[in-house]
């Protein structure tokens, strides 16, 4: 009797009230998203690497353009506001530093940084 | 003996039908008089939300080019890229009421409820008294009026002359009355005198003659009287022909996008008022306008005013959008030419349509007036809450230096007087408009290092700097060649701005705004230096 009892949880999945050791969190990085800007920019053939734990360097400094990601748009945009990122281009969360990168160069990345990006209203 | 008996102990059954039999003894006028005054009163309520709302760049740039004389606003317009129409009577009119906001607003205002009546006349001198009524009352609530008539621009105008030229173009080419073709010459010059779309709309009236071509009798006269009506138009123009021409070759929309297929999404969201008031509308005109499809009516002169209405709107639409392909000038707030056309139609299908066209206007009225903030938003930038904060702390001779070359009258209008100006281009001598003369080459080729080396050096020790430049905030908006540049422009500024302050040239003293409401129209961040070696 016992044994069916023991059976029974089991099949009604209160097994499942133990945790994982690690627990069920799952870090997302920003870079990688989704969106995965890495794999955008990679896939127009840029150089590109990650630095830290929220930027990506495309190329190498000092010519290479530096993406930084904040938590949020209203982040980047503070950053903007308050004059601690005058050398960046706010697109969404990203503030991307051109340093001295090619047109050409910076248009991809731009391109790839606005995906996903919340409009305002308008 | 017959008895009467006396007003006071008359049944009230009788007493409501003698007020009724009163009511339509009234004469026309007097009825007519009293629903038009009851909706521009309603109008001008629904209208006036946010009259003092902040200017966005287009309305700083048409007030900073109409604050010059007369004699001026012609060769500055040269720089601009429009016609003068507007900024002369702007002009008068800032001299009258001022140059605030609200001010500059009223005239828009005025052209926005005059269309009220007009399309009352033009409805009911078209189609009769019901489609009359009925014009004037999705005139007074419509979504895209609205929003214009709070906006320092020639929207408002080219509307009402758009439908006063629909109108008399239908009554002198389809109805034949040919002493209205005066008046489609004189509007066509004056729509061509108020904005570019009125070429476009110049071309789509011409198509639209197929369709009255195709029923008339007279077709020769037709063909004479429309060749004297447009080049009349046409001769009433020539002055302006050499600007335009200068215009059209030296500068352009670089702002702007190639159109792709969206246009019956604007037509809804933008001129209508959204999906609601367009489905309303469209039942509205499939329920009264079906019949008009049927062999017995299709020939009728409802039938072919339809279609020269339907020719009308859709050929200047369609002209507008191949020009665009070209050059870009494709926005919903360029519509007005179109906007008579189509709500023309509206109310000729909700006139015919009987309980079911009453129901849709009802239906209609109550999705659009009791919440006009959404369509005249009062934030449209920040630039005023941006100028508010850094006044106090600027001094005559500072230096003023715009990122977005554009925003550059808008600065000058929100900040006080006594200060020099910058863009990302070059030193600016007259801050009160934008020079789009090749704006796009010599944005280009503007060096920031170069240009703003010798721009701090003017300044003295003690003196400040105002670097104003755009919140990017979303994508859309830039996507299209030139806002990609000031973008990337705007950030090479800062980083060399950010180096002056390293090597201790600099100092950061203050920055605006402190509380950021998202505004319509590519917001400002500005940050205040002040030169201290």
């Amino acid at each position: 009797m016992a044994a069916v009892c023991a059976a029974a949880v089991l099949v009604s999945g209160c097994a499942g009230l133990a945790k994982p050791a690690g627990g069920r969190g799952a870090a997302v990085d920003p870079r990688t998203g989704p969106p995965n800007y890495l794999a955008c920019i990679r896939a127009d053939r840029l150089a590109v690497s990650k630095r830290g734990s929220d930027s990506l360097q495309v190329g190498r400094l000092p010519s290479g353009p530096t993406i930084v990601f904040e938590p949020t748009a209203g982040i980047a945009e503070g950053q903007q506001i308050e004059g601690k990122a005058q050398g960046a281009e706010v697109i969404g969360a990203a503030l991307l530093y051109p340093n001295h990168a090619s047109g050409g160069e910076l248009t991809v990345i731009e391109n790839c940084l606005g995906q996903g990006v919340k409009e305002p209203k308008e | 003996m017959t008895t009467v008996a006396s007003p006071a102990t008359r049944p009230a059954g009788e007493r409501r039908a003698g007020r009724l039999r009163s009511l339509s003894e009234l004469p026309n006028w007097a009825i007519v008089s009293a629903v038009l005054v009851v909706l521009v009163a309603i109008s001008a309520f629904v209208r006036t939300r946010a009259l003092s709302g902040q200017f966005w760049i287009d309305e700083a740039i048409t007030t900073g080019i109409s604050t010059h004389s007369l004699s001026a606003i012609p060769g500055i317009l040269r720089h601009d890229g429009n016609p003068p129409l507007y900024y002369l009577l702007l002009h008068f009119w800032m001299r009258a009421f001022g140059t605030s906001e609200a001010a500059t607003h009223s005239l828009s205002l005025v052209f926005g409820l005059l269309t009220i009546p007009v399309a009352m006349w033009s409805g009911w001198s078209l189609f009769g008294r019901r489609a009359g009524l009925t014009a004037a009352v999705l005139f007074a609530f419509n979504a895209w009026l609205t929003q214009y008539a709070e906006e320092t621009r020639m929207y408002e105008l080219m509307a009402l002359l758009g439908l006063i030229a629909t109108t008399a173009y239908l009554h002198g080419f389809l109805y034949r009355r040919r002493r209205y073709l005066f008046l489609v010459a004189v509007t066509l010059a004056l729509m061509l005198y108020t904005h570019s779309w009125g070429i476009f709309f110049f071309i789509g009236a011409l198509l639209a003659l197929i369709p009255i071509l195709r029923v008339t009798e007279d077709r020769r006269g037709l063909i004479r009287d429309a060749a004297l009506t447009f080049v009349g138009a046409g001769v009433l123009f020539i002055p302006w022909i050499p600007n335009f021409i200068y215009q059209a070759t030296h500068t352009g929309a670089p702002w702007s996008h190639a159109p792709g297929l969206g246009t019956p999404i604007l037509i809804s969201r933008d001129l209508l008022g959204g999906d609601r008031v367009t489905i309303a509308l469209i039942i509205g005109c499939v329920a009264g306008l079906a019949a008009l499809f049927t062999r017995r009516l299709r020939r009728s002169q409802d039938a072919v005013a339809l279609w020269t209405l339907i020719a009308l709107a859709v050929a200047t639409l369609l002209v507008a959008w191949l020009g665009s392909q070209i050059t870009p000038a494709y926005v919903s707030r360029y519509f007005a030419p179109v906007l008579p056309a189509i709500l023309l139609i509206a109310a000729l299908g909700i006139a015919r349509a009987g309980i079911v066209g009453i129901a849709v206007l009802i239906a209609a009225v109550a999705f659009l007036a009791p919440h006009p903030s959404q369509f005249a938003y009062p934030i449209k930038s920040d630039m005023r809450n941006v100028a508010g904060e850094i006044k106090p702390l600027m001094h005559k001779g500072d230096l003023v230096v715009v990122a977005q070359p554009e925003q550059t009258p808008l600065a000058w209008y929100y900040l006080p007087p006594g200060l020099n100006y910058a863009n990302s281009i070059a030193r600016i001598s007259d801050p009160s408009y934008m020079n789009w003369v090749h704006a796009q080459s010599r944005l280009e080729r503007a060096n920031p290092a170069a240009t703003l080396g010798p721009l701090v050096s003017s300044l003295r020790r003690g003196q400040q700097l105002l670097y104003v430049r755009p919140l990017t905030e979303g994508v859309e908006n830039w996507e299209a060649p030139w806002t990609r540049l000031v973008r990337r422009r705007a950030a090479e500024w800062g980083a060399l701005l950010q180096a002056d302050v390293r090597r201790g040239m600099l100092k950061q003293v203050a920055w605006a705004p402190h509380d950021y409401q998202e505004a319509l129209f590519e917001p400002d961040s500005a940050v205040l230096y002040r030169k201290v070696s």
